[in-house]
């Protein structure tokens, strides 16, 4: 860790650069475009940088990192919004924030749940770009700790907090899980170049998109439910009581925020799954701390407050292991690099030496975007809330068309939107069959890296299985997840057992 | 509408999805516990499935129904809504954008009832000039328009 | 004052994202309409890269947009296909390198296409150098004391690759044939995870490209063992090729551009000139250098000659490893 005076030399250094008027207005412009954009369901992070990605071309480097900046968290930002009003994750790490956002907004207090995120998210920001500044370097070794075993251990715990999240029974949570692995299975398989389970379909022979699925299962899903709903004479989502979160709402949200940065920062410098790892960690913790974990899924705001922060500080720290190793921890950071080497910068351990003010510059605009975002988004907040008083009847059909043009644009693939109409049809009957389907979701997206790791790990140490515990932090992480999911299944088995008596 | 438990049409939809996915695998080499194979991990994550539905299968047998344990299927929205996106995958590389959009809304519309249709025509030009002027003009996402 | 010149730049940039950017308009009936330059990979990594480079200077010779369209899946084959398939009208550009049109065709057995002749050649863009990089505690200096190394511990190492018949896997293959090496490949998905793992020490060796090693090994975070090319790299004049260490081994990458095979030549010749100029383009030379790619900018006749050596030469080394990836 370097002297708090040289700190406080770099971060001036880094907003002398982020603060220039034409920076800020990049800044600026990138955030709103990037909540636009990110707002639309079915356009994440991902797409919507990737489609803004060249307008940036013909910015300075630094006033184009800046931009992108911008755009990133807006469109996360963007992302979160759509995930609490029409229950459509943008991105893997705004799938929890689904669960109790979404359930706010039925509830009428999608504005609190906005603000909640608006401000939660700023506030990890904030802490997450200090963290940045006063570690980078230290934390990058933490990265060179993770052997292939290590990263098993880590994504093993992941699938057993998933149970956690589950409100039902723990054995169709389970089986969800087994559901999402299968799913992940789909596609070449990268270590023998074998398809596996695409039936012959060359669509499938890249897996099956994060998108469709994800836009299938949540969102289409949803949009049927919620229309039975209407017919069967239930009252439409209840009117918006009020805009902003009660004093109750901060007393609840505010440690589930100091609680989710906490764990979305140190999550994030992981690469891999490190946002999504975050954010449903941070849930997982807070459901475990409540008082009353049942509130949780109902519009218990500690669900929506822990997972943004997470996520967004974890957004932050990801830039470590891209700017000290030169590594991209996920998508969005891929597209970064790009978007540094059309600048001719290839980022990697010696760009905070030869580049002070890039480096310093982008940590800065980190904490400037995320500022400019908030001022935007809290006024907006009622713009977005009042968007769920607009008639559904004239709303459905509207978010179909985004759902149906985001699964076609994303690969300019027919197929992908027919498979969203696949996955439509399996999350309407397993919402019906009440499973759940965030296990199923974060088992899809984890269980490929888990698998690769698992038999990367195994080739590494020849087969030989005991490497997993023989490891120490390995075996300590298993540990953990194995204490997890006893103490998750332990009242579970019990319950099976007396309902076995019951019927004898 | 009929009534159903619904653990036990759970476990038999995971037992067919983990009875594909074992079947589907047959083909892979299951390879070496050094060298796992493609086909190592879906088959037993498959049978695993395939255990797991059939106690969640017995254990809805075993209990006593309750009214709770009824599923309401209104088979109307959701199938309005898997034609509409039907359509729209049919008809947006022939006809481009602004045809698939008219189409997704007047079929997605059928999802609610009473129809309203002069309703459904302003949504449906709105819905396209929304969508050309947006995704095609401002975002410039390469898809045509109109018919080639 | 730089606010009014940045003000203008953000309104620029707002003008292109509209679509409004006024653009020359050029006598020539060609083109007419938006250009689509095809990249078999996703967004950001190296050949996307320099198709975006490519692509701005080239929409401003030819007067009409040249748009990059991702198509990254199935090692490139399946944005090969679409190419083929398209029509031959000079609108459907295609940026392919070593992977799409030497590795896969050799690799993959159904391709829907013939490569050698389903393209035209435009031009060979750019060519970049691979390096064979170690964990700094490896004790090895080059790739002989590596060799040394290695035989002494048979079937002790492993090396990392981005992938199956990536030309990484098969360089390093080709390298473990020649020396004689016991080894176990450990595939990664893509070259940044298996950087990654590299810079953590397991496995610790992996071939991979000049540009994106420089910054680590000068911050001794990864030491490089061989330059895997014809001659050395100017940016690294001390790191002797694998040829001087007395393995034959290149795992140069190179980005192309190619169009559908019946395309009219007064169409190729136009978009030869657009390539060449977009490549001599002072801010694209400075861009590459930065990015340690050489320029090259070959005639079609070159590209087609080059495509057929490096087809050869990696279909010979995939078929002595018997590799094959049946689908």
């Amino acid at each position: 860790m370097a002297g708090l005076e040289e700190i406080a030399g770099h971060l001036g250094l880094g907003l002398s650069v982020a603060l220039t008027p034409g920076n800020v207005l990049y800044c600026f412009l990138g955030a709103l475009l990037g909540t636009l954009i990110g707002v639309l369901p079915g356009l994440g992070p991902a797409t919507t940088i990737a489609m803004l990605l060249p307008v940036t071309f013909h910015l300075s480097p630094i006033g184009g990192l800046i931009m992108l900046a911008g755009i990133y968290y807006g469109a996360q930002y963007g992302g979160s919004i759509t995930s609490i009003l029409v229950n459509i994750p943008g991105e893997s790490s705004s799938v929890i924030t689904c669960l109790d956002g979404h359930a706010m907004t039925r509830q009428g207090r999608s504005g609190a749940a906005l603000a909640t995120a608006a401000l939660g998210s700023f506030f990890a920001g904030c802490v997450a770009t200090l963290l940045v500044a006063l570690f980078a370097p230290p934390l990058t070794d933490l990265v060179q700790l993770f052997g292939a075993a290590e990263y098993f251990a880590l994504m093993a715990l992941g699938l057993v907090a998933a149970i956690v999240l589950a409100q039902g029974s723990v054995l169709k949570a389970l089986l969800m899980i087994l559901l999402g692995l299968m799913l992940g299975f789909v596609g070449t398989d990268v270590n023998s170049g074998a398809h596996r389970l695409t039936f012959g379909l060359e669509g499938l022979a890249d897996g099956i998109g994060f998108i469709p699925l994800a836009m299938g299962v949540f969102g289409i899903a949803e949009i049927a439910v919620h229309l039975e709903r209407m017919q069967g004479g239930a009252a439409p989502a209840a009117a918006i009581t009020r805009l902003w979160p009660t004093r109750q709402d901060f007393r609840q949200a505010w440690p589930a925020v100091l609680r989710g940065t906490g764990v979305g920062s140190l999550l994030g410098i992981l690469p891999g799954g490190g946002a999504i790892l975050g954010s449903f960690a941070a849930y997982t913790l807070e459901k475990r701390l409540a008082r009353d974990p049942s509130r949780f899924g109902q519009g218990a705001i500690e669900g929506v407050a822990a997972p943004e922060s997470a996520n967004n500080a974890a957004a932050q720290t990801s830039f470590i292991p891209l700017l000290t190793l030169g590594i991209p921890s996920n998508g969005v950071m891929a597209l970064m690099v790009g978007a540094m080497m059309i600048h001719g910068i290839t980022p990697g351990p010696t760009v905070i030496d030869q580049q002070p003010e890039l480096f310093w510059g982008i940590i800065a605009s980190m904490w400037v975007a995320n500022l400019i975002l908030v001022v935007i988004n809290l006024p907006l907040v009622g713009v977005w809330a009042r968007l769920t008083r607009v008639p559904y009847r004239i709303l459905f059909p509207a978010v179909l068309l985004f759902c149906a043009i985001g699964a076609y644009s994303y690969a300019h693939s027919v197929f992908d939107v027919v498979l969203t109409m696949v996955f439509g049809l399996m999350g309407y009957v397993l919402l019906k069959l009440r499973c759940e389907p965030a296990p199923l979701l974060l088992a899809f997206v984890l269980g490929p890296m888990m698998e690769e790791s698992l038999r990367r790990a195994l080739l590494i140490g020849r087969g030989d299985p005991t490497v997993f515990v023989t490891r120490p932090l390995s075996a300590a992480i298993l540990a953990v997840a194995a204490l997890l999911l006893v103490v998750t299944i332990l009242p579970a088995v019990r319950g099976l057992r007396q309902t076995a008596f019951r019927e004898d | 509408m009929q009534s159903t438990r619904p653990d036990i049409l759970a476990a038999g939809l995971f037992a067919t999805i983990g009875g594909i996915v074992v079947a589907g695998s047959r083909g892979l080499e299951p390879g070496t516990l050094m060298r796992m194979g493609p086909g190592y991990l879906p088959t037993t994550v498959g049978i695993l499935v395939l255990a797991l539905a059939a106690v969640l299968g017995l254990r809805a047998a075993l209990a006593r129904p309750t009214d709770e344990d009824r599923v309401d299927w209104r088979l109307g929205p959701i199938a309005a809504i898997l034609a509409a996106l039907g359509a729209f995958a049919l008809l947006i590389d022939p006809i481009g954008l602004v045809g698939a959009t008219m189409a997704l809304i007047a079929a997605a519309r059928f999802a609610d009832r009473p129809l309203r249709p002069g309703e459904t025509l302003v949504l449906m030009l709105a819905g396209a000039a929304f969508s050309a002027l947006v995704f095609v003009h401002l975002l410039q996402l390469p898809i045509a328009l109109w018919p080639a | 004052m730089p606010l009014v010149s940045q003000l203008c730049r953000a309104a620029a940039a707002l003008l292109a994202l509209a679509g409004l950017s006024a653009s020359p308009v050029h006598a020539q009936a060609y083109p007419t309409k938006p250009i689509t330059l095809i990249v078999p990979f996703p967004a950001g990594g190296t050949t996307d890269v320099l198709a975006r480079i490519f692509a701005e200077r080239m929409s401003a010779d030819l007067g009409q947009r040249v748009v990059v369209d991702n198509r990254g899946t199935a090692g490139g084959t399946s944005a090969a296909a679409f190419v083929a398939r398209s029509a031959p009208d000079g609108y459907t550009l295609f940026i392919s390198n070593v992977s799409t049109h030497a590795l896969a065709p050799n690799l993959y057995k159904n391709l829907s296409y013939d490569t050698l002749t389903a393209f035209a050649p435009v031009s060979l863009m750019t060519t970049s150098a691979g390096v064979l990089i170690a964990h700094p505690s490896l004790k090895a200096a080059d790739a002989r004391e590596l060799a040394a190394l290695v035989k002494a511990n048979p079937g002790k190492f492993n090396y990392a690759s981005p992938g199956n018949g990536t030309g990484g896997h098969l360089g390093m293959e080709r390298f473990r044939t020649l020396a004689g090496l016991d080894m176990v490949h450990v595939p990664f998905n893509g070259s940044g995870p298996a950087r990654n793992a590299v810079l953590a020490g397991e496995p610790p060796v992996m071939f991979e490209n000049i540009q994106t090693v420089l910054s680590p090994a000068q911050a001794g975070k990864l030491k490089v063992l061989g330059v895997a090319a014809d001659k050395r790299s100017s940016k690294l004049p001390d790191v002797p090729t694998m040829a001087e260490q007395g393995f034959a081994v290149t795992v140069s990458s190179w980005t192309a551009f190619f169009v559908p095979a019946a395309t009219p030549k007064p169409i190729i010749d136009r978009l030869h000139a657009s390539a060449l100029v977009a490549l001599k383009n002072e801010d694209t030379q400075r861009r590459l250098a930065d990015l340690s790619t050489e320029s090259v900018g070959s005639s079609p006749a070159e590209l087609a000659a080059f495509v057929k050596a490096e087809y050869d030469t990696w279909g010979g080394i995939i078929r002595a490893q018997g590799l094959k990836i049946d689908n």
